[in-house]
């Protein structure tokens, strides 16, 4: 019997565990969403299948890349913090690179993919935009439209909050993408 | 092995007479039964059940997390997130009734565990979807299974830990694709030795530890192949040192009981498959690599590598030790083989000559053939001797490969090693059919 009350009662915290870790990961997003400061970003899309995780667009951030004095201080797959600014359009603006984050200024963990000639080409870990499987093949094809070089009209917006990003929105054309599809 | 295992049966069932009739006594009754062992029962019908109900699990599983990856953005975030804890709690429920009612139900037990390792995955997928979270995919698939690992231990289920199994190959594969650190998957990967070796220990003869042998060889052999894939070919020592390790690994827990079996012929066909690869001196081209600055192999990964190679090789010299201990010489040959590789592969560091570990190799091969050809004489065991002509033919069919000669040439070659051994077997068949 004792036995049986000592399985019943991994089970139960395994159970707990089970549930307490996703709900720490939707109450830190969640946190962000409500709580951060919002960023816009300029993005470029492909569209692949994660059997995992649903048929999503994929983003690549046109900044994502910044220049610094001492690229030997970084390596591949380093976690570092690029401090946020806004550029006169309103879009997001890197203003600096290190390895610990910047005191009082809003900024975003990102990682170094490579280095080349004082520049740091950066990955944020916010690469994928969910969308319904009949939309997303959609969304991909307003989105190239709209992501070249002589029409660029495309970007995500951003929560950020302590060094988290979450992406909140995708817009086409000034709309959010599901809006846009439909029209 | 079925003629024995049906003579055993009928011996078992012949005892109570034997001692009501006072042929033997009941203690030696017990003596024969001690020596015998148990006999494995394979119910047909629980074995299926059992099958089916995982496959039922799987289906409406995989259904599950097909319906979630639709993506419903009609719905809120807050709805989606409520969905996505569902399945998970109806399986933590049906995991909790499966432990207080049906413990020992296999089907139960197996389809449940399945259900809930689905139901984790499904979960964290859903919450990944809804945040639109990407990049760290090593993380999600770390988190997903780290908790659904403890669905192996509660239920013990060996579907679930086949299942976590293959989610770490998984893993490492990613991590090793992506040049990430599979740290985490090592961690996971030790988190299950415990319950493979409970199962080993609880359940000797059973069915099930044929599945979770195949799971663990295949498992061995794919991230021996993934840590010693980045060059220097330290995959020479890895499979060598591999195989050894299975196949004597197979002698000291009795190859003629599940699951040793599956052991000594898996490590036996890994022993000859890589011994006939590395008998090509094509193979041996290593030692022009040492000039190269490899940048993986100045990472501390890389010691994860050397530590998993050296450990691989460090088992097969102990349980070749083992085995020396407990006197069965005539296996000690084939579990020469990891010694055979490093030793090999010195040397071609060493001297830079290939032809020299391809011939260590060919005369590996060839010692191996006459001793399964001589041991198949002494037993009188065809299967033995096939075994023996196999490796010798296969020996001098791939030094044909090597050589410059003719088409023609080779054809009748092979068509002759194939009617000698068409021949050979019939003579045998009837010299034993004879005795």
């Amino acid at each position: 019997m004792s036995k049986k009350i000592l399985l019943i009662g991994v089970l139960a915290i395994t159970a707990i565990a089970q549930i307490l870790i996703p709900l720490s990961v939707i109450s830190k997003w969640e946190n962000v969403l409500k709580n951060g400061v919002q960023y816009k970003f300029k993005t470029a899309p492909v569209d692949p299948y994660d059997a995992f995780r649903g048929r999503y667009v994929a983003l690549r951030f046109e900044q994502d890349k910044i220049k610094v004095n001492d690229e030997k201080k970084y390596y591949r797959k380093q976690n570092i913090f690029v401090t946020l600014d806004t550029d006169k359009d309103g879009y997001v603006k890197l203003s600096g690179a290190d390895i610990v984050p910047p005191a009082g200024k809003d900024y975003l963990k990102a990682q170094v993919n490579w280095t080349n000639k004082k520049e740091l080409h950066l990955d944020y870990a916010l690469n994928r935009y969910y969308m319904n499987e009949h939309d997303a093949p959609k969304a991909e094809k307003a989105y190239w439209k709209n992501s070249r070089r002589e029409n660029k009209n495309a970007y995500v917006t951003v929560r950020v909050l302590n060094g988290c990003g979450v992406i909140e929105k995708l817009y086409i054309d000034g709309k959010p993408v599901e809006e846009y599809i439909k029209k | 092995m079925d003629k024995k295992k049906k003579f055993i049966k009928w011996l078992y069932s012949e005892l109570p007479s034997l001692i009501s009739g006072g042929v033997i006594s009941e203690e030696n009754a017990r003596k024969i039964k001690t020596h015998y062992g148990e006999i494995s029962e394979v119910n047909t019908g629980k074995l299926a059940l059992a099958i089916l109900s995982v496959t039922g699990a799987l289906l409406i599983g995989g259904g599950i997390i097909l319906l979630l990856a639709h993506n419903w953005e009609s719905m809120t975030r807050e709805y989606r997130a409520v969905i996505s804890f569902i399945p998970l709690i109806i399986s933590q429920i049906l995991a909790c009734y499966v432990m207080l009612k049906k413990r020992e139900s296999a089907a139960w037990t197996e389809s449940v565990a399945t259900a809930w390792t689905v139901s984790v995955i499904a979960c964290m997928s859903l919450i990944c979807q809804t945040y639109n979270l990407g990049g760290d995919f090593n993380f999600f698939w770390f988190i997903c299974i780290g908790l659904s690992l403890p669905a192996v231990y509660l239920l013990n289920s060996i579907t679930a830990c086949i299942l976590c199994m293959a989610g770490i190959i998984f893993g490492l594969g990613y991590s090793r694709w992506e040049n990430e650190n599979p740290f985490y998957f090592w961690g996971l990967a030790t988190a299950t030795a415990p319950y493979i070796c409970y199962s080993y220990h609880k359940y000797k003869n059973s069915m099930r530890n044929i599945y979770l042998s195949f799971a663990v060889i295949g498992f061995l052999t794919i991230t021996a192949g993934m840590v010693s894939g980045n060059g220097l070919g330290v995959w020479v020592i890895s499979f060598s040192s591999l195989f050894a390790s299975i196949y004597l690994a197979s002698v000291i827990i009795d190859n003629e009981k599940i699951p040793g079996w599956v052991f000594k012929y898996a490590g036996m066909t890994g022993i000859i498959i890589v011994s006939v690869i590395l008998s090509f001196k094509t193979q041996w081209h290593f030692h022009s690599y040492r000039s190269y600055e490899l940048l993986p192999y100045k990472e501390l990964k890389a010691y994860i590598e050397y530590a998993y190679t050296g450990a691989l090789l460090l088992f097969s010299i102990v349980f070749l030790f083992r085995l020396f201990v407990m006197k069965k010489y005539e296996s000690l040959l084939w579990g020469l083989s990891g010694l055979v590789g490093v030793t090999a592969y010195v040397i071609d560091m060493l001297s830079e000559t290939p032809e020299i570990p391809a011939l260590m190799f060919s005369i590996f091969l060839a010692a191996l053939g006459v001793l399964m050809l001589v041991r198949g004489f002494k037993l009188k065991s065809i299967f033995r001797m096939n075994w023996g002509i196999i490796i010798i033919a296969l020996l001098i069919l791939m030094r044909f490969f090597d050589s410059n000669i003719d088409f023609i040439v080779k054809g009748l070659v092979f068509m002759l090693i194939g009617i000698i051994i068409l021949v050979f077997n019939l003579f045998l068949a009837k010299r034993i059919k004879a005795n």
